[in-house]
Order: C-alpha cells, then structure tokens, then sequence
C-alpha cells in the first residue's frame, strides 16, 4: 500500500509517493528541504538566489555553494553529452522570449515581438572548478539550469528519502519522476500525458518501472503567444528560437531523472532525427508529433491499440515528422 | 583576482599531459588558454572561449542516481503496459504519478 502528498514548489506540483506510509511526513519534509535549497541556488527568477548573485558578478570568479556547483556541473555535463543540444546559456534566449519571471504570472499573450533571436553563446565558455567550487561566467551570459535542476532536485530528493527513511520512493516535479529505494508490488504505475496534471485522469498511456526515472518534456506546456506567435520554454541554442516543431511530447526512461530530462530536450530541440538519436543510447522513449502519432524506441513498450510505430537502431523506419 | 582558479586549471592541464591524455599540443593550448583566462579576467573581461573539459571529470555520484560521465544513462529495465487494474480493496488502478510535459 502505498501513500502521498503533494504540494506546489519550483513553479510546478510535487509529488511524493512512499511505500511505507509511516514515513511520508518525513519524506515530504526530506522532499520539501531538497526542493528549497534548489530553488535558492538556481532559480532566476529570485533576486536573492546564488545564481541570480552569479549572474550579477559576470566576468570574474565567483565562490558558489557546492549544490549550485554540483547544478552547474550537471548542466555542462548534459550540454556535452547532448552535443549542445541542451545547454544552460539560452539564458538570454528564454528570457527574450517572454519568460522572465515565475511561469505563473508570465503574460500569456502579448503583442510585443521578441528582439531578434541570435544562438546561445555557448555552455563551453563556463568554467567551473567543482573542486573549488569556483565559476566564471563572461558577462553577457545567462544560465537557466530549469530543466536539469529540476531533474536534479528529483533524483537528490529521492535519494534523500530514502536514505533517511529506508522506504520506497517516487518524487515527481512537474511529471520529471525519480524513483529510490524498493519499489511497491509490480513497480510503479506511471501515467503519461501532454500536461502531467492532467496525466493521471486521462492518460495517453500507462507503464511500469522498477527503479530509475522517467522524464517528460512537451511543447504544449509553457506556452504562450508573443505577437501572435505560438512560443514554449524549450530553446534551440544553435539558433536562440524555439526548434521547429516536430514532437508534441517526448517521454524517456532513464538511469536518472537528469539523463531522462536531458534526453527529453534533447530529443525536441533535434526534431526529425531524435528516434535514431534516443536509439542509439539505448532510452526507452516515447515521442509524439505534432500530429498526435506516438513512435516508441528502444523497448518502450508498445501501446495497446498498436498505433504506435516502434524504432530500432539503425535506418530509420518511419518518420513522423 | 582569478588567480589560484587559472593556477589550477594550468595544474591541471599539466597533469593531463604527464598521463598522455591528451596530445602535448592540444595540453600547451588549454595551459595556454587557462593563462589567457587569467589575463583577460585581470583587465576585468569576460574572455573564455577555453574548453571545460576540465571540468565534467569531477562529476560525483553524490546522492542522485546512477550517472555516467561519458553517456546518458539507459534504465535497468525497459518500462513495461502497465496491466489493466480493476479498482479493489488494497488495489486501486490509479496510477502513482502522471508524467507530462510541466
């Protein structure tokens, strides 16, 4: 039997689900601390946030905390591994395109066009020492850690659970799952949808996992219109625009919530060529397009109403886009 | 003012050419590159176009779960259809989260 809360932070909805019902006051007390110490490194939407002080002191070193450290570090790492693909310096981007403050009160639509695109400067130009836990940052640069810090605060708030409970334990931020500890009989029931809040009543589809995390990322959500143009949250940075639209949502299995966040953007951002992408790294992954058709990749398993279109390494076998 | 930062990056690069990691000319570069850091950070500029290579070697294990510096982790085991549940005492269908775009 298992037991949950959940409650609002970082601008989204928390959920915690333990195994061990006992324990789920101190797994909301273990999520809630993890979830506050993120938001005061990373969010740039608080004047008084280490990162909001990084972006003020550009141009020389700075001595940050070692979670902003550890949340930078994870950026860079994501941005390598996704070849750019995902890179914390579309800072300016996003901010240009209207989201500039907390996504709750950002304008929905406005008739004001944004300023010129231009590509993002570039994560290799941010030199982090983890070790002294030193940044430079050149000025003119914005980070905005909001998906991999997101991830992060999933997999360090799991972890935290159960570390100090010894429960079970599932943590999702806005539909980014991170699971720790022994699982509940048959796993972990995941609804997956276009908005996660409205996942769970009526899901597209419904699968199982053990361990790990799963991660979603949509173009439907974080939304809004800027001089009669459709615009989201998610940033090409070769380019400074949001990517053309080929997926609606993308969903990834993962061994972390940061891997599977990384992979979902990743896979929005690269458009037509993301199965063979997601393919090649072995994620189960589920994508949709625009069109509504679900392609599933490397084990994702298939959906029962066979809709789908399933995706191997190698050539492609289909291409929705 | 950035001193010991360039002074360990340049320690750095140091020790990567001794282990032969990386070719003598491409460590000369990134010494070399860690020193211009240093200089332009002295006259108060943001130059930097070095690698950061340097840096994804320290990733720690920390507390998140299982992350590799070289690749983005696939899962232990693929997700599987969740079986259809007919709701009943100590079983409820319900699923224990929603993933979706936030």
């Amino acid at each position: 039997m298992t037991s949950r809360v959940e409650f609002r932070a970082l601008g989204t909805t928390a959920v915690v689900v333990v195994t061990e019902p006992t324990h789920l006051r101190a797994a909301e007390r273990a999520v809630r601390a993890e979830l506050a110490a993120i938001d005061l490194a990373c969010s740039r939407f608080r004047d008084d946030s280490e990162i909001s002080r990084l972006h003020r002191e550009a141009g020389r070193a700075v001595r940050i905390g070692p979670l902003l450290a550890e949340a930078i570090d994870v950026a860079l790492r994501a941005a390598r591994l996704s070849g750019g693909l995902v890179d914390p310096t579309v800072g300016t981007s996003v901010r240009e395109l209207g989201y500039d403050r907390d996504f709750a009160t950002v304008a929905r639509e406005t008739s004001e066009p944004a300023p010129p695109v231009r590509p993002a400067p570039g994560w290799h130009r941010v030199l982090l020492d983890r070790k002294a836990t030193e940044v430079v940052l050149p000025r003119g640069i914005e980070l905005d850690l909001g998906a991999t810090a997101k991830a992060l605060a999933a997999d360090r708030a799991a972890a935290a659970v159960a570390r100090e409970t010894g429960s079970g334990v599932l943590v999702s931020l806005g539909g980014d799952l991170s699971m720790a500890g022994a699982p509940p009989p048959g796993g972990w029931r995941i609804a997956i949808g276009d908005d996660h809040a409205r996942a769970e009543r009526h899901p597209a589809t419904t699968v199982t996992l053990r361990s790990g995390a799963l991660a979603t990322s949509s173009i439907t959500q974080r939304a809004w219109r800027r001089a009669g143009r459709a615009v989201h949250h998610i940033v090409d940075p070769r380019t400074g625009d949001i990517p053309t639209p080929v997926w609606r949502t993308v969903s990834v299995a993962a061994g972390s919530c940061v891997d599977a966040n990384t992979a979902t953007t990743a896979a929005i951002v690269l458009g037509a060529g993301a199965p063979q992408w997601l393919s090649e790294r072995r994620l189960p992954s589920r994508l949709v397009d625009v069109a509504g058709l679900a392609e599933h990749v490397a084990g994702w398993p298939a959906e029962p109403d066979g809709s789908d279109v399933e995706v191997e390494a190698g050539p492609r076998e289909s291409t929705a886009a | 003012m950035n001193r010991s930062t360039s002074q360990r990056m340049a320690k750095r690069e140091t020790g990567r050419r001794k282990v032969g990691m990386m070719t003598a000319a491409v460590a000369f570069a990134g010494t070399a590159a860690a020193a211009v850091l240093g200089l332009a950070l002295a006259n108060g500029t943001a130059a930097a176009t070095t690698t950061t290579s340097t840096t994804t070697d320290q990733v720690t294990q920390d507390s998140t779960n299982t992350q590799s510096n070289d690749q983005l982790q696939a899962p232990v085991q693929a997700p599987v259809q969740a079986p259809v549940q007919a709701p009943s005492a100590g079983s409820s269908g319900r699923s224990h989260a929603g993933s979706g775009g936030s």
